[in-house]
């Protein structure tokens, strides 16, 4: 029970300093509500349809130029390849053309992913009328609707999960890297080491309260985004969850790492920020990974803050399983190891 | 039959050893139960590392230490129970009340519920606190903050207390007091060992007083004991300008000067005969161009008994 004598002791601490709260929570929210509001008015996606020509005639060909000068019709070779496009939320729609097309055997298909809404009726009656226009009253189309993964982009999914593990790994970082140099440097480290309790029980008392500080912060942040700000998790909300609590872990963990070669609170918010803005802009947190250049694209992946924005869109715009985000949970997990094992493997317990 | 004396501190062989310098060499030491025992030297005598050492959060390089029967390799966590420490450094969270350092700081030593409470009480009390509790430690005047970090060490009743230079940075009146609330802890059973560089403080405060120098114990027995060793010398206080090396090598050879050594606004001269030899002083001095504001003779101190052991001041 030692430990929870020293979580309390230091959220207390914690929560009279007004300026470590405005940190922790107040600035990511200004954050989290300034990207918000300034890209609300955009939606990124074009009306891009897929197109699978299996019939070469010229007929076919017409008629996917007729559907090009309206849509943006993208060829690709395999029918199975499109359809995971569109389930995979990355179009609202495909169009196969069968080989019997032209000679009336077979009709063409569109596949549409009706969680787009009222993009994809768009879609729907676009193919429909210009299909009409094209064969008349007998048109060789069939229509299927399939569910996709696809929810509509909202700017909180980028930037709740990428602000939310920015700032996690910053005031984790930070503050529990300034607390243990600051109770060095005050004597009060030498006053607990002096307490009949282990060694494990000061450090699991730090962590746990490094810990419960990042769970309010997940709350808050995933809060303002689901009530505030319109974020849908398509995903089960224990994996959000469980996502956090390895970021968080991963932040206390920076955090005693970098206590143990930093002898000043200037020097621990340095060394903190050095390893968390990189990664925090080279990993797609601070914007979509996709506008980055690809040499950049596959440099984000060193970093465990892109492990861990993947697994959240994987979960929160795709609606993943456990199962598919695992790899992604894997990595973090590994860094959040490491740094935990050198930090207490490398933690100055003599005051 | 007399009582039995017991030992709560033992070491024997005690040595701390830093990048090949010995901080403490080869230390035997016994502190008796009840007993205030005091450790006097300059700073970087190997004080310090010693009571880190006693008190558990320091691992010696060679040697045992004992406390209360029981060995600081095998039982830390038994000595922890058994022992306060007072930091020089105040060791308290600003950001929490008085009565919350204490609450905490008992609670991490199993002190809890009504018994904490009531300790709490006593010991704000006895500091003259008690209608500051839910104040702030960061509001707090030094001064009450030397008060707080000397009760805080013995929220658990323990029964060897560990003063590291407790009145370092107090002004004269605010020391008095220190010492009358110090000498108020032992009056209720508590062993003390205090680490100190002023003999005034040794002198006035133990019972039992070892000097230490580079390590080791110089000298070892009660301060009036330790100034009758240095036999029927009298001092002569010089207040005076700058002391050359020259100067002070010159006085040494002076017939009837045993020792002498610099202090902060002068220097010390011992002496079987200060009379006899205050002239060829002051000659001497003015020849080796120092200039002097004062002189006076004086009974011997403790940091005199240091000057003739080891030609300096516990100042130095």
């Amino acid at each position: 029970m030692k430990i929870l004598t020293i979580a309390g002791k230091s959220l207390r601490i914690f929560f009279r300093d007004r300026m470590a709260l405005f940190w922790t929570f107040a600035f990511p929210l200004l954050l989290i509500t300034i990207f918000s509001l300034a890209f609300s008015g955009q939606e990124s996606i074009d009306i891009k349809v897929l197109a699978v020509q299996q019939d070469n005639s010229p007929t076919a060909g017409a008629y996917l130029n007729a559907l090009d000068n309206i849509l943006t019709i993208e060829r690709v070779e395999d029918v199975a390849e499109a359809k995971a496009q569109v389930l995979d939320g990355e179009v609202v729609a495909a169009i196969i053309i069968p080989p019997g097309f032209s000679s009336g055997e077979e009709s063409a298909s569109l596949v549409y992913d009706e969680s787009r809404g009222e993009l994809a009726n768009t879609v729907v009656q676009i193919v429909d009328g210009i299909t009409r226009g094209f064969f008349g009253l007998q048109t060789p189309l069939e229509v299927e609707s399939v569910h996709g993964a696809y929810e509509r982009w909202n700017p909180a999914q980028q930037y709740v999960p990428g602000f939310g593990i920015m700032m996690v790994l910053m005031v984790g970082g930070i503050a529990v890297s300034s607390r243990v140099i600051n109770e060095r440097k005050a004597g009060t480290f030498k006053r607990n080491l002096l307490a009949p309790i282990g060694k494990l029980s000061f450090s699991g008392g730090e962590i746990l309260s490094g810990f419960l500080v990042g769970c309010m912060q997940v709350l808050v942040f995933f809060g303002a985004g689901v009530f505030v700000f319109g974020l849908d998790i398509a995903g089960n909300i224990l994996l959000v969850a469980l996502i956090s609590a390895l970021v968080i872990l991963l932040g206390v963990g920076l955090g005693l790492l970098v206590s143990t070669f930093t002898r000043s609170q200037e020097a621990a918010s340095g060394a903190t920020q050095a390893f968390v803005f990189p990664a925090s802009a080279l990993a797609g947190l601070w914007f979509p990974i996709e506008v980055m250049p690809e040499f950049m694209q596959s440099v984000a992946k060193v970093f465990p803050t892109y492990h861990a924005m993947n697994a959240f869109q994987d979960v929160i715009v795709r609606g993943k399983g456990l199962l598919e985000i695992a790899p992604s949970l894997a990595f973090v997990a590994g860094f959040v190891l490491a740094f935990f094992g050198l930090g207490l493997l490398l933690f100055k317990w003599e005051a | 039959m007399g009582a039995m004396i017991v030992a709560i501190v033992e070491t024997h062989d005690l040595t701390k050893v830093f990048n090949g310098r010995k901080a403490v060499d080869h230390l035997d030491l016994e502190i008796e139960e009840g007993e205030f025992f005091g450790l006097l030297g300059p700073n970087g005598a190997g004080k310090s590392t010693t009571v880190a050492m006693l008190s558990t959060i320091l691992r010696p390089t060679r040697g045992t230490v004992k406390i209360a029967g029981y060995d600081i390799k095998r039982h830390a966590k038994e000595i922890r129970r058994l022992i306060g420490v007072v930091p020089q450094e105040f060791g308290l969270y600003d950001e929490l009340t008085a009565a919350e350092n204490l609450t905490y700081f008992g609670k991490l030593h199993g002190v809890e519920g009504g018994k904490l409470k009531g300790r709490i009480e006593e010991l704000l009390r006895l500091v003259q606190l008690k209608d500051r509790a839910n104040d702030r430690v960061k509001t707090f005047s030094g001064g009450m903050k030397h008060r707080l970090n000397l009760v805080t060490g013995l929220i658990h009743e323990p029964k060897l207390l560990f003063l590291d230079e407790p009145t370092t940075g107090l002004d004269p009146q605010a020391r008095l007091a220190v010492w009358e609330l110090i000498k108020r802890f032992q009056s209720e059973g508590v062993t003390i060992l205090l680490t100190t560089h002023y003999m005034e403080e040794a002198d006035y405060l133990c019972e039992r007083v070892a000097i230490m120098d580079r390590g080791k114990v110089i000298a070892l027995d009660s301060p009036a004991r330790l100034k009758r060793s240095i036999g029927k010398l009298e001092v002569i206080d010089v207040k005076a300008g700058k002391v050359t090396k020259k100067a002070l090598k010159e006085l040494r050879k002076l017939k009837g000067v045993r020792e002498a050594a610099r202090t902060a606004g002068g220097l010390r001269v011992l002496t079987p005969a200060a009379s006899e030899i205050i002239a060829r002083v002051v000659t001497l001095a003015s020849f080796a161009g120092v200039r002097i504001d004062s002189l006076n003779v004086t009974q011997p101190t403790l940091d005199d008994v240091f000057i003739k052991l080891t030609g300096k001041t516990l100042r130095d």
